[in-house]
């Protein structure tokens, strides 16, 4: 490979028609945020940039390595940063006074962004930000910066390592000719490799389905464009182009050609940026790929075109736009966002363009050269003018970083929203005990007996052999006083989990209306038995029947409820009222074990079913 | 011509600093911020004392609620997240564990006549047949 030397100077090397394809990435980005619905996939306008800076910073990067044999990498950092800061200091000193004048929203985490900006981290800043539902409705007023972020740790490691190559070559026993080519070969398979490693991250990604914002914001999957833009860099160049490359572009009949190749990748560009959208899947398996190759060949055609358009001027205008681009699309996203957030749109875009421009008219024209030391103040009042607005810029926004809000209101709303719904929610958890059995009631345990004088002549019986129980019986007891006791007895936590209930040899006419009153008044969890009473008497037989048909009938409705059928067992042994009135058996030892047998037969049975509910 | 040349590089440096600082400060910042003190939501209606971590409730926490109820346990993201005690201002309770704002798994519900039920809770649906 031979160099070819022009006897223009790095500095003075102006390649025309490179500020077309700068504009171009601009345009891209603005009509994406302006007309988001059309230009949905406008965004490729950042690959667009990646691209050139990669390909602009390697050529460069070469060409200074021919024309001094060295280069400086303290130089290059230097020269990178003092471009790339200023304008975005300037850019966050400004538009975080002038958030105050949209909703505090814009205000949440402002400190964390702005430091992220301010320190190149915005991408990482991003994909740990991840995207929430509520960010969505709160765009970062810095967002934008995450490619500024890429671009600077691009430029650490690629200067890196083309400083380190170039140490290295330098030291070979070369000509300077074969150290440069050498040079060029070697920045162009690393860049080569980095590349496809890079896109080869995006592709696993893909595939994996990685979580889209570490795809898009990760200085892995998307610096592929940089070094794309470096590997051309290294094939053909700026001032100093490879023979090879030389021999083609001194061929005027590839004029036209490279001219359709122009426009043909400026038209696909317009389509990609026209069809994809950022959330669509082939935007990332092809779509940024496709915009970096074919900004590629924008590149390599207006390189060719700058050597016959001597005669043609490039438009101030487009000049203006070109230098002033990456200020312009540092500003005009917080800009818009607070505008439109404040006016319509239409008014929101001209307002962002008219102040964009101007904001980045005097970052490039008057603060950056200014810092630079290439511009010095004349003696009078705007030394200390703008000494007094910087420092005022600078308190107004280190106070409001100071304070910002740490939700946006409608993820606030939201939360005391949730924690409202959880509140009620609990209230439901209440409700769906409701209707089932508790696992503890607040009453004792064991059983209590309420009986008349039947169950008095098995009292000792019936303590002894049932555990666990107390006997409440007397003699002539009806429906009503049992009923009355129970609630009573409950009423004073006295009542214990299983009651038994045998009334009815004292048969009484409202027997219905007062069980009733006692299966309804029985708190929750009880166990009712009711014995039914066997009374062969003619007076009042009838009625006692009733009450057992009714205990029967109770029963089987309520699963609480269990029926202890005195009356059966008794019928089936008449012999244990020898001698008797028929109801009671007056200590006959058989009469009370079958008595208590039959309450102890119930018990068991209820103690496999559910207690009241 | 030297004089600014030392202007330049203070600016430059200074320039640098902010951006050493601004690192220093985005690593700073990013880390979770944890905390224990008493604050208000919705417009003091709603208020917690306990541990919060970047802002919202997390950790060991009381909040009360303006009819009375309140939580005590464990926060996660700002919800009830582990294990609690739900006092409702009716006089019920539940105690038992909690998932994202939801009883859930095992827990006790004592109403307001002291009936116990314990046992699962299902995204706060309790389990008859839990054992």
């Amino acid at each position: 490979m031979k160099e070819f030397l022009t006897k223009e100077s790095i500095k003075k090397m102006r390649i025309k028609w490179f500020s077309i394809i700068r504009v171009i990435g601009l345009l891209l980005v603005l009509l994406y945020h302006f007309v988001p619905g059309k230009f949905s996939g406008g965004f490729l306008g950042v690959d667009l940039f990646f691209t050139f800076s990669g390909y602009l910073i390697t050529a460069l990067f070469i060409d200074e390595y021919i024309k001094r044999n060295n280069v400086s990498l303290t130089r290059f950092y230097q020269r990178r940063f003092q471009r790339i800061f200023p304008p975005l200091l300037l850019m966050i000193m400004i538009c975080v006074p002038l958030s105050l004048i949209a909703s505090p929203d814009f205000r949440v985490h402002l400190e964390q962004q702005v430091t992220a900006a301010l320190s190149f981290m915005t991408n990482i800043y991003e994909i740990n930000a991840g995207n929430g539902y509520e960010a969505q409705f709160t765009p970062h007023l810095f967002v934008h910066t995450w490619s500024l972020a890429l671009e600077m740790q691009f430029y650490l490691l690629w200067g890196l390592i083309a400083a380190l190559s170039a140490q290295i070559i330098k030291r070979l026993d070369l000509s300077v000719k074969k150290q440069s080519s050498l040079l060029r070969a070697t920045l162009f398979f690393i860049s080569l490799t980095f590349t496809i490693l890079s896109f080869a991250s995006l592709v696993i990604s893909n595939i994996k389905n990685v979580d889209q914002s570490i795809r898009y914001f990760s200085s892995m999957t998307h610096t592929f464009p940089f070094f794309l833009g470096s590997t051309v860099a290294c094939i053909t160049g700026i001032q100093f182009i490879p023979q090879y490359f030389r021999d083609k572009m001194n061929n005027p009949k590839y004029v036209r050609r490279y001219l359709i190749f122009f426009m043909t990748s400026f038209i696909m560009l317009l389509i990609l940026s026209l069809s994809l959208t950022f959330t669509h899947p082939l935007t990332y398996w092809i779509g940024f790929l496709l915009a970096s190759i074919l900004t590629v060949v924008m590149i390599v055609s207006a390189r060719v075109l700058h050597e016959y358009s001597d005669h043609i001027k490039e438009p101030q205008w487009i000049i203006f736009l070109a230098d002033t681009s990456y200020s312009i699309y540092l500003f005009h996203w917080p800009l818009f966002l607070i505008f439109s957030r404040i006016m319509s749109t239409p008014l929101a875009v001209i307002l962002t363009l008219i102040l964009s421009v101007l904001f980045a008219s005097i970052s490039y024209y008057f603060l950056e050269p200014l810092l630079m030391g290439k511009k010095t103040l004349k003696a009078g009042l705007t030394g200390p003018i703008l000494l007094t607005i910087g420092i005022l810029l600078i308190t107004t926004t280190v106070t409001l970083l100071l304070q910002t809000p740490n939700m946006t209101q409608l993820e606030k709303s939201l939360w005391e929203n949730s924690l409202y719904q959880d509140q009620d929610r609990l209230a439901q958890t209440r409700k769906s005990v409701e209707d089932q059995e508790a696992s503890k009631y607040n009453f004792p345990e064991g059983v209590s007996i309420i009986g008349d004088s039947v169950t008095l002549g098995a009292r000792q019986d019936l303590q002894e052999a049932i555990p666990d129980s107390i006997v409440d019986a007397q003699i002539s007891r009806n429906m009503i006083q049992a009923t009355d006791i129970v609630l009573e007895q409950q009423e004073q936590n006295l009542l214990r989990e299983y009651v038994v209930v045998a009334i009815g040899t004292n048969p009484i006419g409202n027997y219905e209306e007062e069980t009733m009153r006692l299966v309804d008044g029985l708190d929750k969890g009880h166990k009712l038995i009711l014995v039914t009473p066997n009374n062969p008497q003619v007076s009042n037989g009838a009625l006692s029947d009733e009450q057992r048909l009714l205990d029967l009938e109770l029963a089987q409705q309520y699963p609480f409820i269990t029926v202890a059928d005195w009356y059966e067992v008794a019928r089936a042994h008449p012999e244990i009222f020898a001698g008797t009135d028929g109801i009671h058996f007056e200590g006959n030892v058989e009469g009370s074990e079958l008595y208590v047998g039959c309450i102890q037969q119930a018990l068991e049975k209820a103690a496999k079913k559910p207690g009241k509910n | 011509m030297k004089q600014r040349s030392v202007i330049h590089y203070l600016i430059y440096y200074l320039l640098i600093f902010t951006v050493m600082l601004c690192f220093f400060l985005f690593w700073k910042l990013n880390q979770p911020k944890v905390s224990h003190e008493k604050i208000t939501l919705d417009q003091h209606k709603l208020v917690y004392q306990g541990d919060l971590k970047d802002h919202k409730f997390e950790g060991e926490g009381i909040l009360y609620y303006p009819n009375g109820d309140t939580y005590k346990g464990t926060f996660k993201n700002g919800k009830f997240h582990g294990s609690g005690i739900f006092t409702s201002h009716e006089g019920w309770v539940y105690e038992g564990d909690f998932d994202n704002g939801t009883p859930n798994g095992t827990g006790t519900l004592t109403t307001e006549d002291e009936l116990t039920y314990e046992g699962i809770f299902d995204k706060g649906v309790y389990q008859k047949d839990a054992y």
